[in-house]
Order: C-alpha cells, then structure tokens, then sequence
C-alpha cells in the first residue's frame, strides 16, 4: 500500500546564510573545533595494565556462589537461574540435604555439581536477578583468561573461591535483587549500599506495595 | 664536500653510465625517504587522530609509540597474502602496483629544494628533484595522476565484490570529474608565470620575494586546487570510494597484508605530492623573507631552503589530517555538484579573471581582490539555491503537507 | 613494382586479425601470432628506422612493439574489460613515442586525455553495463571480414605513403637524430603570425612553440575544432532527458 501523502512529513534543510554557503568559515570552525582537542588534550582513555581500570558500580564480571554465614554454599539448587540464563551455560545437579546432618539441617537441597561455562555466558545477570537467595552475584573480575576450555568451565568450588576473593574487596557487596530481600536470604534487613540494589524512584518496582522495598 | 665525494666516485665507473649515477642516487634516495615518511606519517595520522578524539592513539611500541611502524610494516609483510579464488589473479595483484608506480612518478618533477641552475649530467650539484628541466610539470603531474585510478579501478574490478565494484565506480566518477578543476585552477598560475614549469614558478616568486608568492594572486586557485587534489588523492571528506561505513573499504576490500599496504603507501605518497605541489605553486616552496631568500648564500642556505620547504610541506599535510576528523564525507551528488557546479565554474572565472588583468596590462595584484570578490559572488549566489528545495523544484509536494513542520528540525 | 614488398605485410596483417577476431569457435592463438609475427617482421625489413642511440632504439621499439600488440589485443580480446585495458595500453605506447619524439605536451595531453579520461569512462559504462560478465554479442565479431580488410586498406594506403615520402627510410636519418621526424615545412614558416622556430633544440615541442604555433598557424582549425565541441556539448544537452520529466 502507498504512503498516503498526507502521512509524509517534510522536513526541509535550513536554508544556509552567506557565510555557511561558502563552507569555509564552517570548515575553519570545524578545524578550530578539532585543534583544540589536540591543543587540550585530556584523554579519556585509561592506560589499561598499569592503571586499574575504573569500572561502574553495576559491573557485570565473572560470577560467583555465595556463602551463607556457616560457610556452606548458599545455593539451594532450585534451578532457576538456569532457567533464567539465555545462554543455557549454567547446569546444576541438585542433591537432597541430609537430614541427619545438623549442619544442613535448615536446607532441603543443596547443589552437587554447580558448573558455569564462562565462554557461552553473555554476562546479562540474569541469573543475578532470578536467584531467589541471593546465591549467585557477578563481581567485578573481568581480566579472565584461561589456556583451555575445560578451565573456564568454573565448578562449585571455584565459584565459591571467587566469593572468598572478592567479599572483603568492597566492590562486591553481596547483593540483593530488585531491592527486595530474597526468602533465604540472611540478611536481617536490607543494607543500605550498592547501587545495584538501588531502584530509581521513577521505576516500576519502587513504588511496589510488598514490604522490604528500599525507598 | 658533497661534489668532491660524487666526482671520486665517478672516477671508478665507465663514462656510459656517467649521467645515470646521479638521477639513479636521487630516485634512491627520494624512495627511501619517502618509504620512511609515508610509515610515520601514518603514525602521525594515527596519532593526531587519537588526540582529536581523547584517546592517547598507539604508544605502545617504543618510547611514545614511536616503533609503531616498524611493527605496522613487520605486521603487513608476515600477514598471510589472501587472494581470494573467485578473483582476477593478474589484475587483482596489478593494481596495487599500479597504484605505488603512477603516486611515485608523479614525484619525479616536484623539487623538494633549490633546484641548482645550469644543471648538467654528471656535474656534481644535488639537483633536488628527480627530473630537472621537465617544461611542462605541472602537466606531467596530472597526466600522471590520471592514470593513478587504474589502481583503484582494476583493484576494484578484478576483486569481483559488489563493495569493491561500487567503490571502483564512484572513485573513477570522482576522479575523473575532479581532473578538470584541478587542471584549471593552475591554468591561471601557468598564465601569470608564462610557464608551466613548477621550478620556474618557484623561482619566480622567490624572485620577488614574500609579495611574489602566489597566494596573493591566485587565492582562489588555491582552494580549488587544495579540494580538488585532496578529491584525487581520495582523502577524507572525499573518500567515497573506499568509504569503510557504506562499503567496507571500497577498492581494497579484499587486499590483505602487504598489496593492503602498498594502496596505503600509494596514497600517502600523493598526500605528500601534493602537500609539496600546494606549497610550492602557492606558498613559495622554499622562500621564506629573510631567512631563505633567493639570493640568500650563507653558509648552509641550502639547508635552511630545504627546511623551509619541509615544514610548509609539513603543514599542508598536518592541514590535511586535521581536515580528516573536521569534515563528515559528502554523500555522492554533493561531490558531484561541489565539482561540476562549484569549483568548475569558480576556476573557469579564475582564468578568464587572469586573462582580463594579462590583457589589459593591470597591476597582477589586482586579483587579489578580484578572487576574493568572484568567492564571494559564489557565495550569495549558493545561498539563494540552498534554499529548501521543496520551494525550489516542482510542484511534487503540495506546500501544506510541510508547511507545518519547516521548523521540526 | 618498386611499392608491391608492401603487400606482404599488409596481407599477413590482415590474415592475422581476422584469423584471431573473436568467433564462436575459437582459433589457433598460435596461427594468429606466427601470422601477426611474420607480418611485422616484413615490416620491419622495409620501414627499419635508422640505428642511432641504442637506449633511443630500444625505446622506441619498445614503445611502437607493445603499441601493436596491444592494438592487435583490443580488437581481438573477447572480454570487453580487458579490451579497454588493452587500448589503455595502446594509448600509453603512443605517448611513449611521442615522448621519443620530443612531444611531451602532446604525450602528457594524450594521457590526459585519452587514458586518464576516455578509457576511465569506457571501463565505468562497461562495469555498470556488464555487471553479469560478457554478453553474446562479445564472443563473435559481426563482420570479420570486411571490418579488417577495410582498416587494413587504409593501413596500407598509410605506409605506401610513407614509404613514397620515405620519411623514415633512412633519407631523413639527419632529422631523426636531432628528435624529429617531420622536417618543418616551408610555408608554415612563412606565416606571418608564426615566431621563427627556435635555434634552441630544446624548445622543440616545447609548450611555447606549440601555443604559438596553434594559435597562429592553425588558428582556423583550433577555432573550427572548438565550435564542433560547443555544438556537440549543446546537442547533448538537447538529447540528455530532464529532470522535470521524471527520468533522472
């Protein structure tokens, strides 16, 4: 079907005074413009290796398993940050807790095997958000390099020598998710710091009537 | 010293060769510094851009970067030289020689200093330029520079790449279009100087010291032949047929590794060819007052001329990469119309406006102003044809349609 | 017959050209070239110019060798690209031996001109029109025959002239030397507007005897040649379709 014409807006080039049809003041303007970047220069790039990058607050980098004040994971394996993940790169094998153990005594599951391949993940946080414990974060480590493919697949163990590493740096405070407190989590009452936690008070959630939203 | 040196050295070859050696010693050394240059001014573009743009550009390798390219040229000779199986094997590895082979030639008639009188054979005198006594350089240069676009068309053509084709057509359309501004806008130079000799025109205005520079006679001339060059050389803003947003790098989107580079060193060597044509028809090529006069004869005038000369050249080329971030590409028909309706036109009053002033026997410095009033003229006459053209053109479109949105921009 | 040698040439010439012009079938490439080689050999017997200089000779058949070959290639080439190339190439053998001949105008204008602009455009309507390789009409020439006995009758005509004339049969060797083959003619220096030529060697071809000699001994024909241009611009204006009419 033909765009009616009455559909079509028009939308017309200014008309040039006299100084900007003979294009040279403009071009001495854009060379005035270009020559003060290199007179004035400030460079906004950071010298990577030597200088430690400054990364924003809400960095998405490798993940990692968080541990509950026992030290146990604190994953309760109920699969839906797998089910969340676009990438399918997380896989769980869930156990039953024994029951006989005290330690495990408050937890029906706890994850067997919990294996993030870090080379299909696409780093969206969605797992982040789906977790309903807060087990799973992403820290700030991004400098991950690895010599074979077997060993970017990060197990259980390693997710959670990633949270030993990165509790006490500051820039990963454990998190919650959308600014509520998740049912297991064991934080009494949200903490008030990092931005991730932080909801804009134009957004959606803010204005949600479930307690524990932060203001 | 150096006229000693050559005649001790001639003594030990046979009389044959005896007025090849020193032409052959310039084109060697010409190539060598050229080569050289042309790999730092690459570093010097990659440099100035980065500092437009806020970044530090490559500081890597070397202190400041300054090995860059060292490892640039390393890199393209030991990258693996793609040719791809659906090409045209003998154009496809022509054309890049045809690329360095026509930029190079071009140079043989620029001086790049005082070009010593009563040159002869053998005598000993560094000539400054490759082909001393060529009568019609300027000329030459462009008879040359118009075969440059058989690099880019059968580079083009013979990669079989719909990219390649498109970029191939829209530069031999560009090149061909930006031939005749370039070729008039020096006709009037030609004129006022009574030769086409591109030492002579030095010499010339050295002769008459700073007044003698042609900037004052020909402004005009001067940007056009600044446009129009920088449109041959296929240089941002004029880059439409490499153009790596549209068309992926145009010509050359199947070269690789070191045919990549040599369509690299071609156009670099024509940035500095006619970075030395636009300072030395224009600027007075080695002339500066007081420092480099023609008649100057201290002790080391020869170098300080040729300093001179190098840092005009400098310039124009620093002009030229800065020019590169501060002009977006024109999109195809404002190339066309800047050529066949601006600068065509411009130059053509240009020499009929050289021709007056030669006939009726007016004081030179006259154009001056008569440039600059005919520039001006241009101007008032392309703001009354930008206006919008839906008032300009036919009635298509009726004026209520728009009426209301003439000031959504 | 003092002018039948000629023949030879001219006949080989032709068998060799009509021999290689494209056809469906294809021929002996072989055939051609020995034909076309026998040809310029008997050729070169009659008009062998002077030995002189020998980078001068060399040159110069350099320059006149890769000029036939690659005019005899255009005509003969099926693929319409490489024709262009070809003739390109032709072009720039010329320029080489007007270069030789102490023309560097000429040679620079002929570039100009001919490689840097006409074959340009060739080659661009030739991508644009033939974006899909070569179509049928580029495998078979329409009339063999007659096209190359025409062109090799007038070839003919040329050299029994120059032959006639014998410029450049080892009379003039004088003249060949000091960098020209045309002696200049009396009655051009005659003309009343024409500076006397240059006792200067070097300013033979020069861009300021060519002006002066353009616009005073051939002034009638510059300005004849010039109005046939303005009408041929103004015709094609005439022919090339508006805007207004919603072609372009």
């Amino acid at each position: 079907m033909p765009i009616n014409a009455k559909d079509v807006d028009w939308v017309e080039e200014p008309p040039m005074n006299f100084w900007e049809a003979t294009f040279l003041p403009a071009v001495v303007d854009g060379l005035r413009a270009t020559g003060h970047h290199v007179t004035h220069f400030k460079p906004v790039t950071q010298m990577y290796p030597e200088v430690a990058s400054d990364l924003p607050k809400h960095y998405r980098g490798v993940h990692r398993l968080n541990r509950d004040d026992a030290g146990r994971v604190k994953c309760v394996a109920c699969m839906m940050c797998a089910t969340a993940c676009p990438a399918r790169c997380i896989d769980i094998v869930a156990q039953e807790a024994p029951k006989d153990d005290p330690n495990w005594v408050d937890r029906d599951k706890f994850p067997k095997s919990f294996v993030i391949d870090e080379l299909k993940c696409i780093y969206c946080g969605m797992c982040e958000e789906a977790c309903p414990v807060d087990a799973i974060e992403m820290t700030h480590i991004y400098d991950l390099t690895g010599m074979t493919r077997q060993e970017m697949l990060f197990d259980k163990e390693k997710l959670l020598s990633v949270f030993d590493q990165t509790k006490d740096c500051g820039l990963d405070p454990v998190r919650t998710h959308k600014g509520k407190l998740g049912p297991a989590s064991d934080f009494e009452q949200l903490p008030t710091l990092g931005p991730a936690t932080q909801v804009r008070s134009d957004d959606r959630s803010a204005k949600s009537a479930t307690p524990g939203v932060i203001k | 010293m150096f006229e000693q040196v050559f005649q001790w050295i001639l003594k030990w070859l046979p009389e044959a060769v005896h007025p090849y050696v020193m032409p052959m010693l310039v084109i060697a050394i010409v190539l060598q510094v050229n080569l050289g240059v042309c790999s730092y001014l690459i570093l010097l573009e990659r440099k100035l851009s980065a500092w437009m743009q806020d970044r530090h550009g490559p500081n890597r390798v070397g202190p400041m970067g300054l090995f860059q390219p060292v490892a640039d040229m390393l890199k393209l000779l030991l990258k693996e030289d793609v040719i791809p199986g659906h090409v045209n094997k003998f154009l496809f590895v022509l054309a890049p020689g045809i690329s360095v082979f026509t930029t190079f030639l071009a140079f043989a008639v620029v001086p790049f200093g005082p070009v010593p009188d009563g040159l002869t054979p053998g005598d000993g005198k560094f000539p400054f330029i490759i082909a001393p006594g060529i009568d019609l350089g300027i000329v030459f240069i462009f008879a040359i520079g118009s075969l440059a676009v058989y690099g880019i068309i059968l580079g083009g053509w013979a990669s079989n790449n719909k990219y390649s084709a498109l970029g191939c057509l829209r530069a031999s359309a560009q090149v061909v279009s930006y031939e005749i501004p370039l070729g008039m806008s020096v006709v009037g130079l030609a004129m006022l100087n009574s030769t086409m000799s591109i030492e002579k025109i030095l010499l010339n205005q050295a002769n008459q010291g700073l007044i003698g520079w042609n900037i004052w006679y020909q402004p005009l001339a001067c940007i056009i032949f600044f446009i129009a060059a920088m449109a041959e050389a296929q240089r941002l803003p004029f880059d439409l047929a490499e153009c790596e947003q549209e068309l992926i790098g145009g010509w050359h989107t199947e070269y690789s590794a070191m045919k990549w580079g040599l369509f690299f060193l071609a156009e670099y060597t024509h940035v500095i060819t006619i970075s030395f044509l636009t300072s030395i028809l224009f600027f007075g090529g080695w002339h500066f007052p007081l420092i480099a006069e023609a008649d100057s004869a201290y002790a080391g005038a020869t170098a300080v001329k040729v300093f001179v000369l190098l840092s005009k050249v400098f310039a124009v080329i620093i002009v030229i990469q800065m020019l590169r971030w501060t002009i977006p590409r024109f999109r195809f028909d404002q190339l066309m119309s800047l050529a066949w309706m601006g600068l065509i036109p411009l130059a053509t009053i240009n020499v009929v406006l050289v021709m007056f002033v030669k006939q009726f026997e007016l004081n030179t410095l006259w154009l001056f102003p008569l440039s600059i009033a005919t520039f001006v003229i241009a101007g008032l006459m392309a703001t009354q044809s930008s206006r919008p053209f839906a008032r300009r053109g036919p009635a298509a479109v009726e004026p209520a349609a728009h009426g209301g949105h003439a000031h959504a921009h | 017959m003092k002018n039948g040698a000629l023949l030879i040439p001219v006949v080989l010439g032709w068998l060799a050209v009509w021999w290689m012009l494209p056809r469906e079938k294809g021929r002996s490439r072989i055939l051609g070239a020995l034909m076309a080689l026998g040809a310029l050999l008997a050729l070169q017997v009659t008009f062998l110019p002077p030995v002189g200089n020998v980078v001068r000779d060399s040159l110069f058949y350099l320059f006149s060798g890769t000029a036939i070959l690659s005019g005899g290639l255009m005509i003969t080439d099926r693929n319409p690209v490489f024709a262009a190339l070809w003739f390109a190439l032709s072009t720039l053998a010329v320029c080489g031996l007007f270069l030789l001949n102490s023309a560097p105008f000429l040679s620079a204008a002929t570039i100009i001109v001919y490689a840097g602009a006409i074959v340009v455009t060739f080659l661009f309507v030739i991508m644009l029109a033939q974006q899909s390789g070569a179509s049928n009409y580029d495998h078979h020439a329409v009339q063999p025959v007659m096209a190359s006995v025409m062109s090799f009758v007038l070839l003919g005509a040329l050299l029994f002239a120059l032959q006639e004339w014998g410029g450049i049969d080892g009379k003039a060797a004088d003249e060949v030397k000091a960098g020209q083959f045309v002696a200049q003619d009396a009655k051009v220096r005659a003309n009343i507007f024409s500076q006397p030529p240059s006792s200067n060697k070097n300013e033979i071809g020069s861009m300021r005897v060519l002006g002066r000699s353009l616009f005073s001994d051939y002034l009638y024909f510059v300005e004849l040649a010039g109005t046939v241009l303005l009408i041929a611009t103004i015709g094609a204006i005439a022919i090339a379709p508006r805007r207004s009419q919603g072609t372009l």
